[in-house]
């Protein structure tokens, strides 16, 4: 059985929503980031560099949110997150990795001014230059969705789950979306999917339970 | 037949990497990204980010951009058993090490390169170098010391998951960087920088 070890507040929520799409049967290990539980041994001996996520299922023993995201699909979404045709499993691939590569510096390094600082204490200045570095980067993603609802076509894949992870950084650090109205429409149906829902639910679980 | 769209001035060379360890049959287009070949018309149909490396595999009728998706694509379609690993756990740890690479080294490792080489001497800034240089330092530690007592990254050989880490870091060689403090890791970049196939990669003329 898939077993996803992290914090729901961490990236850990992208392989959750993954596997609900999946209707893949997995558990979660929680690990409380404030007692320090990813840096200890039990956690090390799965993922030597002490982050979060990583996921054990069999043999399988691995970490990268992203690249989890795409052992579940091919294994649990054939058909489904992870397209049939070459075509689209090739987009997948690809758009997972612009959104690791190209997306998630602007979007981390915005979501991270904003979480963890107090508002007096942002550096404003470096929230205008990743929002201007942003603009061309969502850009190409609007273009994309001019012809169709979603990345590959008609379909939700692995495509629009893994940008939508990472687009929602831009959302929290309050990027304004509503320039690319494809991009805004499209950002609201993913992050409606039941799937997702059920991580926003957990999450505010997880938040009363810390309160 | 696989056509690559860049030159061995861009992050192109990891893909013919890919294509010269395989030993596929490709021919490249050597769209200039200096001179703003990336932006016409007829390369934005391809890529629409506008950025090279792009691949086109007609066989696949498969178009797609992004350097180590192409990477991923090339070994999970034509290198199975060679540099796709036959076995699930193997599979995954070659996209865990290219989402790493991805992640945890290049946009670092790129920083500094930009910092210390590409800027206008003027423009440089030791403090920037610095915060770039310590925030790969740790991925440096992680697989150097994963590589303690072993050859390559996954099971007994050379993998793509190799090729990825060792791509990006060997873009450190730029800049002559120390490798001393990171002995496996030394070992491990040269025995994957020898292979005949980044050899011959090597050697293409720059452009
Ligand atoms: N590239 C990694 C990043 C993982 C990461 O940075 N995780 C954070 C939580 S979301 C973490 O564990 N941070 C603790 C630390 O770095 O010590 C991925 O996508 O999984
Ligand atoms: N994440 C992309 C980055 C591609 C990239 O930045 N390519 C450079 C050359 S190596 C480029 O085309 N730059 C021109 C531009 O950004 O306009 C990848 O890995 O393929």
């Amino acid at each position: 059985m898939l077993k996803i070890y992290g914090s729901v507040m961490s990236r850990a929520s992208r392989n959750i929503w993954a596997a609900e799409e999946c209707g893949a049967p997995y558990e979660l290990v929680s690990l409380d980031f404030r007692k320090g539980e990813h840096k200890q041994p039990a956690y090390l001996a799965i993922n030597p560099a002490g982050k979060m996520p990583s996921i054990v299922d069999g043999d399988v023993v691995m970490a990268e949110s992203l690249a989890i995201n795409m052992f579940i699909a091919q294994k649990y979404g054939k058909g489904g997150l992870w397209p049939a045709d070459d075509k689209g499993q090739a987009k997948c691939m690809q758009w997972t990795l612009w959104a690791a590569a190209e997306l998630e510096p602007v979007a981390y390094g915005r979501l991270r001014e904003v979480l963890f600082k107090k508002e007096e204490e942002r550096d404003q200045k470096l929230l205008a230059d990743l929002a201007e570095r942003g603009k061309p980067i969502v850009g190409i993603l609007d273009s994309v969705l001019q012809s169709a609802p979603f990345i590959c076509g008609s379909q939700f894949t692995l495509a629009d789950l893994n940008v939508a992870c990472v687009m929602e950084y831009m959302v929290r650090s309050n990027f304004d979306l509503s320039p690319w109205p494809k991009t805004a429409a499209w950002y609201k149906v993913c992050s409606e999917r039941a799937g997702n829902k059920k991580v926003q639910d957990m999450r505010a679980q997880a938040m009363k339970a810390a309160a | 037949m696989i056509t690559v769209y860049g030159g061995t001035n861009s992050r192109a060379t990891r893909n013919l990497w890919v294509l010269e360890e395989l030993g596929l049959p490709y021919e490249q287009k050597k769209i200039n990204f200096t001179t703003g070949e990336n932006k016409t018309p007829e390369f934005l149909a391809i890529n629409p980010s506008g950025k090279v490396p792009a691949l086109g595999d007609s066989d696949g009728n498969v178009t797609l951009s992004e350097s180590f998706a192409i990477n991923l694509y090339l070994a999970q379609r034509y290198g199975a058993g060679k540099l796709w690993p036959s076995d699930p756990a193997g599979q995954a740890k070659c996209l865990q090490w290219s989402f790493w690479a991805a992640t945890e080294a290049e946009g670092h490792i790129v920083g500094l390169i930009v910092e210390k080489f590409f800027k206008p001497e003027a423009m440089r800034s030791a403090e920037a170098a610095k915060q770039f240089e310590e925030l790969f330092i740790p991925s440096l530690k992680r697989i150097d010391a994963d590589l303690a007592g072993k050859d390559w990254l996954v099971g007994n050989n050379f993998s793509i998951a190799d090729l990825q880490c060792a791509c990006v870091i060997n873009s450190l060689n730029m800049l002559r960087y120390d490798f001393t403090p990171y002995p496996n890791l030394a070992r491990w970049l040269k025995a994957c920088t020898s292979r005949p196939a980044q050899q011959k990669v090597a050697s293409m003329p720059r452009g």
